[in-house]
């Protein structure tokens, strides 16, 4: 099964409410056109969309059916018990839309200055230790004396984690259930290539975007293609992906979700 | 409670006596103030399905800014504690998400956080997020802050929970810098979206005396809840005797009100709520022992339209608010009485209090 959905950047210079407000209304209007569903990307201190989970609320809040991702969301960046709190509301709001990817990465070290009060000594494992800390909160776990507000049940089958490297898109592939790549290919990366050795998780839906339809992304609907691996809908881009989103290891993701398979099967 | 002390505040006019004794319907504000608004105020901390609890209170801010309401703010509370009593029930943890599908529904409606705690959180993130709802909402983000915070939810957080008052100015000035659009740190970047004029948007939670003129001198409004450790027209005083000349007083008072058939019927209705929050607050909220009096010292107003009127009319700091926030947490429950009681505030009790369209 093939969906069609859109993905934004978002990262051009210019009055930033406008290119917004823009954005979104294409994206309402995309529900129209029966798109499936929008990703929209995370920037920090940089023309681009500093708040995803404010940007799919209003979103939420216009439309009946789109699933609404984060593509990504900086995990070593943030709190992550206060990203599965605004995930969890955005989920309740939208009515269980919310596509949540996630990434390892935070730039520089003025940055994690910035928004973690110190450098990130050693950022994989401050991934991993954010990561666990969402998908437990997300999964019902106790937090803070009780659990978290609102409840987000399912909402953990549906992180997606973006990877940078053949190796990591490796190890995160062990467990997968699906993987959406998307944003710009640097030249130097990897080129695609199915990470996951035979564990019988398929089938596994992947995004890829056509990179090329990739500039002024908020001004033009950008295609993404999820097939199931091996099937022929499945599209090798013309340029190395990146990154790759696939989602943790946890029983739950053996389950094909299928919102990016086929939304209106859910 | 006592009674404010020192000098009467300026321009008040004469009519605050009349409002004292209770006869509301003789209760224009005082010219000083402007233009009386209302806000309908939540903080989403209900029993039963959240999404559900999310979604009607969207409806009902939707509904309030037809009506004409002002504003609509929601505070944040974290995490579902099973067996705490009043804190029971869980609430909204994001506000800005929330408030950003409030944005997405209305046009004209102020929308306002109700208070973020700055100790739990990271402020360059509260000023990402503030830009970008005030970005999507042309402009009508009101940013309340306090200096708040549980232990329990610091450590959840993975915060240093730190409530001293350098610290606080710290963040608060550098909330204000962000805002500006100061380059952050070593990053020579600034905030994205800009959020020009956000910054003088900022109101702060005060519960006492000195928060209310520490506030006032840094020429922020000042947001008062329906609980205070001191009386709210005490705070609010002290805000109004230490504005800077030639700032507009911005002042935020809750009232809980329920809308019922008379005082008695309202009182039956309240009365679980009531005795779950005055024992919660036990320790520090005015000594009281009937039902009534402990629904005074948590500022439940209730009964009648007319009731009600009277009753928030009467309230000692009314005369010094510029903005009533209604709240209807207490033994109001339903959707349908909610809807009714938005209808109340906005054709009789509001107009009746000095509010017009």
């Amino acid at each position: 099964v093939i969906s069609v959905y859109c993905y934004a950047i978002l990262g051009e210079e210019g009055d930033q409410a406008s290119k917004y407000l823009s954005a979104l209304e294409l994206f309402s209007s995309a529900e129209k056109l029966r798109v499936e569903g929008v990703w929209v990307r995370q920037f920090h201190l940089r023309p681009g969309l500093a708040s995803p989970f404010v940007f799919l609320s209003w979103l939420a809040a216009r439309t009946t059916r789109l699933r609404l991702g984060t593509g990504v969301v900086t995990l070593p960046l943030e709190n992550p018990v206060r990203v599965a709190e605004d995930a969890a509301v955005l989920d309740a709001l939208s009515g269980g839309r919310l596509e949540l990817g996630v990434a390892n990465g935070g730039g520089a070290p003025a940055l994690a200055e910035v928004f973690r009060g110190g450098p990130l000594a050693d950022r994989k494992a401050a991934y991993l230790d954010g990561l666990a800390q969402l998908t437990a909160a997300l999964e019902g776990q106790p937090v803070g004396g009780g659990f978290l507000n609102p409840p987000a049940p399912g909402l953990s089958g549906r992180i997606w984690e973006a990877t940078l490297s053949e190796q990591s898109g490796y190890e995160k592939g062990l467990p997968a259930a699906r993987v959406l790549p998307g944003g710009e290919g640097s030249g130097d990366q990897p080129a695609l290539r199915d990470p996951v050795p035979d564990h019988g998780v398929d089938p596994r839906p992947a995004g890829l975007p056509l990179r090329d339809a990739a500039h002024g992304a908020n001004r033009a609907v950008l295609p993404q293609l999820h097939a199931p691996r091996g099937s022929p809908g499945t599209v090798r881009p013309r340029r190395p992906p990146r990154p790759r989103l696939t989602p943790p290891r946890t029983a739950s993701h053996r389950v094909p979700i299928g919102v990016a398979l086929d939304p209106s099967g859910v | 409670m006592s009674e404010p002390t020192g000098a009467a505040s300026p321009g008040l006019t004469s009519d605050e006596g009349a409002r004292r004794e209770g006869d509301a319907s003789r209760a224009p504000v005082g010219e000083r103030m402007g233009r009386l608004r209302i806000a309908i105020h939540s903080d989403l901390r209900e029993h039963g399905d959240q999404a559900t609890v999310y979604r009607e209170m969207l409806s009902l801010f939707v509904h309030a800014e037809s009506l004409g309401f002002d504003s609509g703010w929601v505070r944040s509370y974290h995490f579902r504690r099973p067996g705490q009593g009043f804190s029971f029930p869980g609430g909204l943890p994001s506000p800005f998400i929330f408030l950003g599908a409030v944005a997405s529904r209305t046009s004209r409606l102020r929308l306002g956080t109700s208070v973020v705690p700055l100790p739990l959180e990271n402020v360059v993130r509260v000023a990402e997020d503030a830009a970008v709802l005030d970005a999507l909402s042309g402009g009508r983000f009101e940013l309340g802050v306090s200096n708040g915070g549980q232990p329990h939810v610091a450590a959840a957080l993975g915060v240093p929970l730190d409530k001293s008052v350098a610290a606080q100015l710290s963040r608060l000035s550098a909330l204000v810098s962000t805002l500006d659009g100061s380059p952050l740190g070593d990053t020579k970047q600034e905030l994205n979206p800009p959020a020009p004029g956000l910054s003088s948007r900022i109101w702060e939670s005060a519960l006492t005396s000195q928060t209310g003129r520490d506030s006032a001198a840094r020429g922020n409004g000042v947001l008062i809840g329906s609980t205070q450790t001191v009386p709210a027209e005490v705070t609010a005083l002290a805000y109004h005797s230490a504005l800077p000349h030639g700032v507009a007083p911005r002042v935020g008072l809750v009232v809980n009100i329920h809308v019922a058939a008379s005082r008695g019927v309202a009182l039956d209705e309240l009365e679980e709520d009531i005795e779950t929050v005055y024992a919660w607050g036990r320790d520090w909220l005015p000594l009281a022992s009937t039902l009534e009096e402990k629904a005074a010292a948590i500022n439940v107003h209730y009964g009648t339209p007319s009731d009600i009127t009277v009753s928030i009319g009467s309230f000692p700091a009314f005369p010094y608010v510029t903005e009533l926030q209604f709240a209807m947490a207490y033994g109001t429950r339903s959707y349908e009485r909610r809807l009714a009681a938005v209808e109340a505030i906005a054709s009789s009790i509001a107009p009746a209090l000095g509010w017009s369209r």
